[in-house]
């Protein structure tokens, strides 16, 4: 880390080599689709380089390239101007299938209903009908195991707001994989 | 009985550890709240799932594309602060950085047409064709020329020129001074977070008065510029299905300042536009309903 921020290359691309990955998973969830994911991280990437002679160290580099990444991300979903879309390849789930309860289910069902809801439906297009602000707080806690106050400083919210968030967030999520039926009702957004 | 949405919020509680022993021993007395915890453990373990990994050329560009950034020491963008990725200040949540859009130059790969960011540069273009165009049409009268034909001749190459440098700009990872200005490093106005539209209109009045306004703004003088709404980028193309916001900026009025700023949390655009000496705030949300509509003293 410090000798990134002297400028030294080689551990800048080191660094973000050893942080590509999670940051990619971050995009992904957040975008949710392979092209805005790509184009968002190669965005957060850049900030990061770019910004690194500025880290000042008071937050966790994790924690302060999560922030970059998910400003990233939300940035490269407004330019889209619409929810995220995602890939097609991804959800299997999504498919409806005349076989399965709900006209949804693709994949023989589990012994346990409740482990059972998260195969019926891609958790892409669960968090893509989630508001953004609630994804974020879900992804941030769920994915990519932020605290609430991390998730606080990230987001820029106060942790009471991010209790509720998660909260709303997961129940949606849990309501929207368990209802493939609803969810393919719902009028998109998409422009 | 728990209440659906203190159920959802004791169960999320209870997946975190947020309860004490004894909140957490009495939430697991309830059905409700063990039934709810499961679901909501689902939905956890599959937003973990890692996701599939991008392909490694992806991965690769996206590296060079920093590195690129990296060596390059960005010196434009040192006159800005990038909200991304300034340390501590980083820029509240979802706000577009506007020194995050020279990052393009450093990208080493073509990302897909944005027809925003499309309009601007086309803007940009026709500012500099306009400007070139009244320049040498001033200077033909200085000089008694009446070659009207080879003014419009001269801007148009030269605003050829401009699209070229712009475009090498973006591959070469180098920005031309020609193109300088499309780049709008001043373009959109951080305006930070406010609480209310009234303190949004008056922290855009105070950006007005401490000059702030984008460099398209100054520039929307000639005919082009007001062809593309007055020099800024017009909603309507943003928000073709937004009633109000659709018809932004109106007949005759020039966007002398973009900015954006956090309304409760939610980030917006705001615009100030002029006419006839006078001039407004707007500001409208990603859903492009307007949320603000005053004038400015």
């Amino acid at each position: 880390m410090a000798a990134a921020q002297a400028g030294d290359r080689a551990a800048l691309e080191t660094l973000l080599r050893r942080h590509h990955d999670r940051l990619w998973a971050l995009c992904r969830r957040m975008t949710g689709n392979h092209a805005d994911a790509e184009d968002a991280l190669q965005d957060a990437l850049i900030a990061i380089a770019r910004g690194i002679t500025r880290y000042d160290g008071r937050a966790a580099f994790t924690t302060w390239s999560y922030r970059v990444a998910t400003n990233a991300c939300l940035d490269e979903l407004r330019r889209r101007r619409r929810r995220p879309i995602p890939d097609a390849h991804e959800t299997p789930g999504v498919a409806p299938s005349p076989d399965g309860p709900g006209g949804g289910v693709s994949a023989p069902p589990a012994p346990a209903a409740v482990e059972a809801v998260p195969d019926r439906l891609d958790i892409d297009a669960a968090l893509a009908l989630l508001p953004q602000d609630f994804r974020a707080a879900v992804v941030l806690r769920d994915l990519c195991d932020l605290d609430y106050a991390e998730i606080a400083r990230v987001l820029g919210i106060p942790p009471g707001t991010v209790r509720s968030r998660i909260a709303r967030g997961r129940s949606q999520l849990a309501d929207l994989l368990g209802n493939p039926t609803e969810q393919q009702n719902r009028p998109s957004t998409r422009s | 009985m728990t209440a659906p949405r203190d159920l959802d919020e004791l169960a999320s509680a209870l997946l975190d550890g947020l309860l004490t022993d004894d909140e957490a021993t009495a939430a697991r007395r309830d059905p409700a709240v063990l039934a709810r915890l499961a679901e909501l453990a689902a939905v956890r373990d599959a937003v973990r799932r890692p996701p599939a990994r991008p392909d490694t050329d992806a991965r690769e560009r996206g590296l060079a594309a920093a590195l690129a950034a990296f060596d390059a020491g960005d010196e434009a963008g040192e006159q800005r602060e990038t909200s991304a990725a300034a340390g501590a200040t980083v820029s509240p949540f979802g706000r577009r950085s506007p020194a995050a859009r020279p990052a393009s130059a450093y990208r080493g790969t073509r990302r897909r047409p944005r027809g925003t960011s499309g309009r601007r540069w086309l803007t940009a273009a026709a500012i500099v064709l306009a400007v070139v165009g009244l320049g040498v049409l001033a200077s033909n009268w200085d000089t008694g020329s009446d070659s009207g034909d080879t003014a419009a001749s001269s801007s148009d190459d030269d605003a050829e020129g401009s699209d070229s440098a712009t475009e090498e700009a973006a591959e070469s990872g180098t920005v031309d001074e020609r193109a300088a200005p499309s780049v709008a490093p001043g373009g959109i106005v951080d305006l930070g977070d406010v609480d209310s539209p009234e303190a949004l209109a008056e922290r855009a009045q105070s950006a007005r008065a401490d000059g702030s306004s984008s460099l398209l703004g100054q520039a929307s003088g000639g005919e082009d510029a007001a062809d593309e709404g007055g020099g800024g980028v017009p909603l309507t193309g943003q928000c073709a299905d937004g009633a109000a916001a659709g018809r932004l900026p109106a007949a005759g009025e020039t966007i002398v300042m973009e900015a954006r700023a956090t309304l409760d949390g939610d980030t917006v655009d705001v615009w100030v536009l002029a006419a006839d000496g006078k001039e407004r705030v707007v500001a409208v949300d990603a859903t492009c309903a307007v949320l603000v509509d005053q004038p400015l003293d």
